[in-house]
């Protein structure tokens, strides 16, 4: 029955979607990750000089406020922190500018980057330790938990003797796997598309040619035959995104390295949390971790795996109950449709967290964005999957054919 | 023994009962044709055989096994083909083979014999979307019996198939009951049943009319067409005198079409009417069908429904 169901898997429509899906992943990296990359130095001197005029002006208005209180309020309390904040600023400044003519040369400048990015930071310590507000000025270069994950990262390097990258977004083997891995990227959209195309007619095609007559006439239980056939998709369906993911990370480590040295930052509170928890950035920043690239890419493994089992299932049950192919692909697609433009808005961490079919996005719930712990999550992904499997059961039963 | 026993079969669908009380059963080597126009419960009956729809009430064995408590065991015995041959169009002939042979757990070899058997020579390689309709019905017949089943059931065999397929279904069908399985096939081409059944069912509105042997075997030439001197005086005679067993079908001018049950009634017959001076010119003999017996059973199913 296995070799059977694997037989008719392999037809010429899924090999040819493999095969254009190997394509598109070269095309991917090519002009997606490989692009971004190489546009790297652009974006950050499109923001050095956008933040240019406002890092004056916040320096200016930071000095004048420091001159006025030493003028007018001698021995004032706020002295120390106009102090701090004058120097702070007057440093960025100077920065910024430095920074500005390194990023037209990277590679030439990578050591004088990596510099000023850490005083730029570092800086900063003496801010945070007073807890001085800085509103809407961008001070931390985006918000205080973007500071502090850079210092984590910072140091994690550190201790392991090596070199901040400077670029973010160099496409290693482990850049690109932990990227497709996370739900939120190009690849993963393609992987999705993918998984669709094999599985939609799963059920779908047998009754619309009417050979659902040769299979439950055949001397297996009903459950057997659809467990079966679910079960040697799933396995097949991850086997083809295995090889694109495969063909995609000999690709990158090909161009620029596996990458596994690398570091990225994960959230504790979401690693280790069986529940729900507040999505605010300021109670998630005392638990951000640096962890090895790699264990961000394991635990997006687990979570990818555990979602496909779902979606996959949920994909079997639709074919089988709608019995149409062009109903099935079109109920998935608007599903799908629905489902990705939701998850772009932002929303309470209790709408998200107890949504199954958002599950997908495993790199946001590492930084704790779904307000779901990933052992809850799973947990939750198993049973939605076993309750969807043990629905399909009883209606396979039931089901006049 | 029964092949394939049915007892008390009742499917409801809400408040329309589409199958009443089903009863019958097919022998070993007994070739068993399934009758009734559309919509009489007989594509639900084999449906129901072959645990494609759930009876309401009832018991079905094959070959002894219960399709609902030991499906795996009774499904085993069983080769069927509903309606339109059920094949895919992405593989060819020879693949479909290999398929069912790997479901069936037959051999290697049983699966070339069977290849030889469709005799589709080099069609086997070609995908099935391009076949003919009886190349179609080959090969699911050739997928019926590959595992040799105790019960094959063919529904409606002959639908869109040239004469000459016919004529080569109806003598593999003779073959398969001679290597020992036994066929209940459905079909509207009366001819083909007559020549080929041993006995039929006869279904009609979801219930059972008819079930035993075609008694055309009976009745062959046991129809007469008579010319008579007078006709409503013979109609008087036979009723009157000779009784029951005379059934005046029609009347004509100086004519009458009788059939009679015994072949000794016919000296009877004649010897009645010539002591009661009523000449008889000619004699035709008639050669009655199942079609024939197909609308008496109508007739009288209706006869009933009116009572």
């Amino acid at each position: 029955m296995i070799k059977n169901e694997i037989r008719m898997f392999l037809s010429k429509k899924n090999l040819l979607c493999l095969l254009i899906g190997i394509i598109s992943v070269l095309l991917i990296y090519q002009f997606d990750y490989v692009a971004k990359y190489k546009d790297y130095p652009n974006t950050k001197l499109e923001e050095i000089s956008e933040h240019a005029k406002d890092i004056e002006t916040y320096a200016k208005a930071y000095q004048n406020r420091l001159e006025r209180i030493r003028k007018e309020y001698p021995g004032h309390p706020k002295t120390k922190e106009a102090e701090i904040m004058a120097r702070v600023w007057s440093t960025y400044s100077i920065r910024n500018t430095n920074l500005g003519s390194c990023w037209k040369w990277p590679n030439r400048y990578e050591k004088r980057i990596r510099e000023a990015e850490d005083e730029l930071d570092t800086q900063l310590v003496e801010v945070s330790k007073e807890n001085i507000a800085v509103g809407i000025t961008n001070l931390y270069r985006n918000t205080k938990r973007d500071w502090k994950q850079r210092m984590e990262l910072r140091k994690a390097y550190q201790n392991m003797n090596q070199d901040v990258p400077i670029n973010k977004v160099i496409p290693t083997g482990a850049y690109v796997l932990n990227d497709a891995l996370s739900g939120i990227s190009l690849m993963f959209l393609l992987m999705m598309i993918l998984i669709i195309i094999w599985n939609f007619d799963s059920w779908a095609a047998d009754f619309e040619q009417i050979t659902y007559k040769v299979i439950f006439t055949l001397p297996y239980g009903r459950k057997t035959l659809y467990l079966a056939r679910f079960g040697t998709r799933f396995l097949l369906s991850i086997c083809g995104l295995g090889i694109m993911l495969g063909v995609l990370f000999l690709r990158a480590v090909f161009a620029y390295g596996t990458g596994f040295d690398d570091y990225v930052i994960v959230n504790t509170t979401a690693t280790r949390t069986f529940g729900f928890f507040k999505t605010a950035w300021s109670s998630l920043m005392r638990t951000d971790q640096a962890v090895p690239i790699t264990h961000s890419i394991g635990i997006s493994v687990g979570v990818t795996l555990l979602f496909l089992l779902f979606a996959i299932s949920l994909i079997h049950f639709l074919s089988f109950t709608i019995k149409n192919q062009m109903g099935t692909i079109i109920l998935i697609a608007v599903g799908m449709i629905s489902i990705v433009t939701y998850s772009l808005y932002p929303k309470e961490s209790s709408a998200v967290g107890g949504n199954v079919l958002l599950y997908f996005q495993s790199g946001s719930a590492l930084h704790g964005a779904l307000g779901i712990g990933i052992p809850l999550m799973l947990s939750l992904l198993m049973i939605a999957t076993l309750a969807l499997l043990g629905i399909a059961m009883v209606w396979i039963e039931k089901r006049e054919l | 023994m029964s092949v394939l026993s049915i007892t008390g079969l009742n499917k409801q669908i809400g408040n329309h009962r589409i199958l009443k009380n089903i009863e019958f059963d097919v022998k070993e080597q007994e070739i068993v044709g399934f009758l009734g126009p559309n919509g009489s419960g007989k594509s639900t009956t084999i449906k129901c055989i072959c645990g494609l729809y759930h009876m309401t009430s009832g018991k079905i064995l094959i070959n002894g096994a219960d399709v609902t408590t030991k499906r795996k065991e009774a499904l085993s015995a069983l080769g069927a083909s509903i309606e339109s041959p059920s094949l895919y169009p992405q593989l060819t002939g020879r693949d479909h083979l290999k398929l069912m042979g790997r479901w069936r757990k037959v051999s290697r070899e049983r699966v070339k014999e069977m290849e030889e058997y469709t005799g589709l020579g080099v069609h086997l390689d070609k995908l099935t979307n391009g076949y003919s309709m009886g190349m179609k019905m080959r090969l699911m017949l050739a997928m019926t019996l590959l595992a040799k089943p105790k019960l094959i059931i063919l529904d409606e065999p002959t639908n869109g198939l040239d004469p000459q397929a016919v004529f080569e279904l109806r003598e593999q069908m003779e073959a398969i009951r001679r290597e020992g399985s036994s066929i209940l096939f459905s079909s509207h081409q009366l001819g083909e049943v007559e020549k080929l059944a041993d006995r039929v069912v006869i279904l009609d509105q979801g219930e059972k009319v008819y079930d035993g042997i075609i008694p055309t075997h009976l009745m062959r030439g046991l129809e007469y067409h008579l010319q008579v001197s007078d006709v409503q005086r013979a109609i008087e005679q036979l009723s009157g005198e000779v009784g029951k067993e005379i059934r005046v079908l029609e009347k004509g001018d100086g004519w009458i079409a009788l059939t009679i049950e015994s072949k000794e009634q016919f000296n009877q017959m004649i010897s009645s009417l010539q002591s009661n001076q009523i000449s008889v010119y000619d004699i035709i003999k008639c050669e009655a069908n199942l079609e024939d017996f197909y609308k008496t059973i109508y007739e009288r199913s209706g006869s009933n429904d009116k009572e």
